[in-house]
């Protein structure tokens, strides 16, 4: 298996407002809609944060076999079964995303924690562009769904060795501290498995 | 051939790659090259002598990743690892007088602030991979592939402390001309120079062709030799494939070369034809083909941010103590909060670096100073000015700081001169000299002046650079030394003139005990920008000050096409229509901050301010907290309440401080994310929300041991502490947490939150209180304080 990489520094034009207001306890949109100094604070923060990040992403192929020591546990087994290819995937909005927040804490935590919420809907559209990317190499495979370490039985204690493979330190400035959590906060791992089944 | 030797050379040839040449010669990817060492030495020795033989000066011994963190797994030693890969080395290269380099990498872990590896356990992981590379004899030290300024800082002083090895710093930059942390070339060079780099450059990433804007910087900042080693191009996005060949990379090489760049080598994707080749280009190039000749520059920087003394720079004042009772409080309660924050407001108003005292006698100002230092530069990206004259505390700052500081100050006395010039130096920090001695501040501009000169000589002696050497000439009070004035201005004109010195003054101190205080200190600033002042320290808050730097800026020609001025005031912010003849609940629900202060300020004017506080803010609080739970607003709302509401507690604090009262509190709460965790926002929250109802709250942050917990809650006989964890992995770190607080100090309560917790759980871990929100801790602390 050719183990080149590709690495990619998307645009984001925009974040997804529905996805940022339900990680703020706006549930059920539009029947809970934030009033009109809620959103012009969004906007705000919205293009501040937009013109502030830095996201990358990273993805390479293997065949399972190639990666037995990080598809530990039956859950993620399950997910990528049946699947000939299997994507690693890692997605950051890099250390400025983490600063603005922490900046904005120390006077309005207010701000704070809308910037939180839209870096969190940023991080997940940054994935999906990724899974998109990854989806149109093989047009004609199906694609599994993202599954992170952490999820069900898939230990978090692969992060290390997640990141080692794909040698993320170097290429995407992204580590793990020695409780599992990676840094620049708003980054995300997945394994997506490709398959041959239709549809 | 020692380093010193090699310096004379006009080209001084690295190796290439080591990690793809394995690569390639084994067909595969090895997962921790540096096992080669005792699994194949073989394999190593052939590729470090290929370059030998290919004519690299200096080449690496396969340690890139040779520290305590990465070697665990393998159950090797940092020392055992470094003597077997040096000893590889050195065979590879024997009959050639090639150097060998310990090649250290970076230790796999962000180092703090946004990391959780602190500065002090960076500096001990490479204090143990120098003094093994010393022991078991490189010739030099190379750190590359460095993202992190400060992290690279902890390597440099860990060389220099502990060996006597020459060490070439290299970092790794992106196509944006910066690191992943978002350090710049030009505060790598101007930082790391001061600190003893040998040499200062930048390896992997990007091509030669990439790294144009890059190297340029480096050049220009740098007066230690530069270094280049960049990848053979960038990878090919189909076959993963370095893009150049031998020849391309060679002759890009040489036109660096011919710029001035005296290090070349190569990294991923070279191979030692790379090195022949380049070799073989530099052949006919001498030094006399290198241009041209360059000044030292009087700047500092932070990590990020360069502050060139080129044209008058405005320092703020306002972290200071003296004069400032609320600034006192938060010293002595360790609110590094509130310094952050007037560090943040004087960077918005204009300040470009930050004067830094903590100088309060109840208070360790060592320790104080550290923390404080450690958190403004977690929040703000100018360069810092340490206020001391304690030389411990001096010396704790500079090293703990992530780029080139200014010490404030020393003075004509040759005991500060000779106990804090050293240090100067040996951090590479600029340093202010105040022409003052034992006897006190000469009347006449020209003793000042020979003061001015006395502290000259002592620093070039001590090695500081002149362009790092600022004069302060004194500004006495006008009101009681009214002929002084004019003796200040001649003494800053003659130190511009006669040493050509950088030249500071404290501008806020000439109207003490004046009326109109802002009118004598504004045409005094403006009278010594005339005569020469390069660094005002004032108030930034204070727009006419601020307004008539940039002022000045503009009619000096400084400020080309007046392009900054106009930007500073032409956009004046579409100000927000101003509502008036609301409710104090309106204003506070709907985060109107302008209007809730000015009705509060009414109130005051009637009404009793703990009235106000009882019956009004609080109820409103209340309100809006149960509209919270019923799920009609949400939380940015709640908080925006709450912060809303706290403007107005400022207000009702000041007319009760200055009316001399004592500010009530309800009570005081600690607040912790347990050991282990760094998620903190929930527990920010719930801060917002106590101290906006009245209570006192000492946060601890977050990753916060057990101990300090204790410790803290046992020194501030705190009644409530709420611990917050947010990961299923930190709720043991919890409940130990609870078990040490409750053995000890049994009549302190604990309530815990987080998303993780549920109320069984809190009761199964010992917790006395479980809070599912925020408003369930103010819920909680109305109980616990009655």
């Amino acid at each position: 298996m050719n183990n080149s990489y590709t690495l990619k520094n998307p645009v984001l034009p925009y974040i997804d407002r529905k996805d940022a207001l339900s990680f703020l306890g706006y549930r059920n949109y539009p029947d809970n809609m934030p009033d009109d100094n809620i959103i012009n604070l969004l906007d705000k923060y919205e293009k501040l944060l937009l013109n502030n990040i830095q996201p990358r992403y990273i993805y390479k192929m293997y065949v399972p076999d190639e990666i037995s020591d990080l598809l530990i546990g039956s859950d993620i087994n399950e997910h990528i079964n049946g699947c000939g290819i299997v994507m690693l995937m890692c997605v950051t909005l890099g250390l400025e995303a983490d600063r603005l927040i922490t900046k904005t804490a120390v006077s309005d935590v207010a701000g704070s924690v809308m910037l939180d919420a839209l870096a969190g809907a940023a991080v997940e559209q940054i994935c999906n562009i990724c899974e998109n990317d990854i989806k149109s190499i093989y047009p004609e495979k199906t694609a599994t769904s993202r599954y992170s370490p952490g999820y069900g039985n898939f230990p978090i204690e692969l992060q290390n060795n997640f990141l080692a493979k794909l040698d993320a330190n170097r290429k995407l400035g992204l580590y793990v501290n020695e409780r599992n959590i990676m840094i620049p906060r708003k980054s995300v791992t997945a394994v997506i498995g490709l398959n041959d089944t239709k549809g | 051939m020692d380093f010193k030797e090699l310096l004379k050379k006009d080209f001084i040839l690295m190796d290439g790659a080591l990690g793809t040449e394995i690569q390639r010669l084994k067909k595969a990817e090895a997962e921790f090259p540096v096992m080669l060492n005792f699994n194949d030495s073989e394999l190593i020795k052939g590729i470090i002598r290929s370059y030998a033989e290919s004519g690299s000066d200096v080449v690496c011994a396969n340690t890139f990743g040779a520290n305590r963190i990465k070697l665990k797994k393998y159950e090797k030693t940092v020392e055992e690892t470094i003597k077997q890969a040096l000893s590889i080395a050195r065979e590879a290269c024997r009959g050639f007088s090639t150097l060998i380099a310990l090649d250290v990498s970076p230790i796999g872990q962000l180092l703090e602030p946004s990391g959780t590896l602190s500065f002090e356990d960076a500096y001990d992981i490479y204090r143990e991979i120098m003094t093994a590379g010393y022991k078991y004899g490189a010739d030099l030290i190379i750190a590359e592939t460095m993202n992190d300024l400060y992290e690279l800082k902890a390597a440099l002083l860990a060389c220099k402390e502990n060996t006597p090895l020459p060490i070439i710093c290299g970092m790794t930059f992106e196509k944006n001309n910066r690191t992943f942390t978002g350090c710049s070339a030009a505060s790598m060079a101007l930082t790391l120079e001061g600190l003893g780099a040998n040499v200062v450059g930048t390896n992997c990433s990007l091509g030669p062709y990439e790294l144009s804007d890059v190297a340029n910087e480096l050049l220009r900042w740098s007066n230690v030799p530069v270094m280049l080693k960049p990848n053979a191009g960038l990878p090919d996005p189909e076959t993963g494939r370095f893009a150049l060949s031998a020849e391309d990379f060679a002759s890009q090489m040489k036109e660096y070369a011919r710029k001035g760049v005296k290090f070349l080598g190569g990294c991923c994707g070279t191979t030692p034809e790379f090195i022949k080749r380049l070799k073989e280009s530099l052949a006919g190039l001498t030094k006399a083909d290198v241009t041209e000749k360059k000044l030292y520059p009087s700047a500092v920087c932070s990590y990020s941010t360069v502050v060139e003394i080129n044209q008058p720079r405005i320092i703020g004042e306002r972290i200071n103590p003296t004069g400032k009772k609320f600034f006192k409080e938060a010293l002595k309660n360790s609110d590094f909060d509130y310094i952050m924050r007037q560090a943040i407001e004087q960077i918005n108003a204009g300040a470009e670096i930050l004067d830094v005292n903590v100088g309060l006698p109840e208070i360790d100002e060592k320790q104080t100073m550290v923390k404080a230092v450690k958190a403004i530069q977690s929040v703000c990206d100018a360069p810092l000015q340490i206020d001391s004259t304690k030389p411990e505390v001096i010396e704790a700052a500079l090293r703990v700081y992530n780029g080139k500081a200014i010490v404030n100050s020393v003075n004509g006395e040759d005991e500060t001169l000779d106990k804090i010039l050293p240090i100067v130096k040996k951090y590479g920090a600029a340093v202010v000299g105040l022409t003052l001695d034992k006897n006190g501040i000469p009347k006449r501009s020209m003793e000042r002046f020979e003061i001015a000169e006395k502290i000259l000589e002592k620093a070039l002696f001590y090695g500081i650079k002149r362009e790092d050497i600022y004069i302060d000439c004194l500004t006495l009070t006008a009101s009681t030394e009214q002929e002084a004035v004019t003796e200040t201005l001649k003494a800053v004109r003659l130190v511009k003139e006669k040493l050509g010195l950088k030249t500071v003054l404290g501008v806020s101190n000439i109207s003490f005990g004046l009326p109109n205080r802002e009118t004598v200190n504004h045409t005094f600033l403006v009278m010594t920008l005339a005569n020469g002042l390069d660094l005002p320290i004032m108030n930034p808050n204070v727009e006419s000050m601020t307004g008539a730097v940039r002022a000045f800026r503009l009619l000096s020609a400084y400020d080309k096409n007046s392009a900054e001025f106009i930007s500073a005031y032409s956009e004046k912010s579409a100000q927000k229509p101003t509502v008036t003849g609301v409710t104090l609940e309106y204003a506070v629900s709907n985060g109107l901050k302008n209007e809730s202060v000015r009705i509060t300020s009414e109130l005051l004017k009637a009404e009793n301010p703990m009235n106000i506080i009882a019956k009004r803010l609080i109820p409103i609080l209340d309100g809006i907290g149960t509209e919270f739970e019923k799920g009609k607003l949400f939380l940015p709302q709640l908080i925006l309440a709450a912060e809303t509401a706290g403007t107005c507690f400022d207000v009702i604090k000041a007319k009760i401080a200055a009316e001399g009262g004592e500010p009530v509190v309800k009570g005081k709460i600690l607040l912790a994310t347990v050991k282990g965790d760094i998620h903190d926002i929930g527990k920010n929250i719930v801060k917002v929300l106590l101290e906006n109802y009245g209570y006192r709250v000492i946060d601890l942050g977050k990753d916060v041991p057990e101990e300090t917990i204790l410790e803290t809650a046992k020194k501030n006989n705190i009644k409530l502490i709420g611990l917050s964890a947010l990961m299923t992995t930190t709720l043991p770190s919890m409940e130990n947490t609870i078990i040490l607080l409750k053995n000890e100090i049994p009549d302190c309560v604990v309530m815990v939150g987080g998303a993780v917790l549920t109320a069984e759980y809190a009761e199964k871990i010992g917790a006395d209180y479980y809070a599912p929100d925020a408003k369930g801790a103010v819920d909680i602390a109305k109980i616990v304080f009655n």
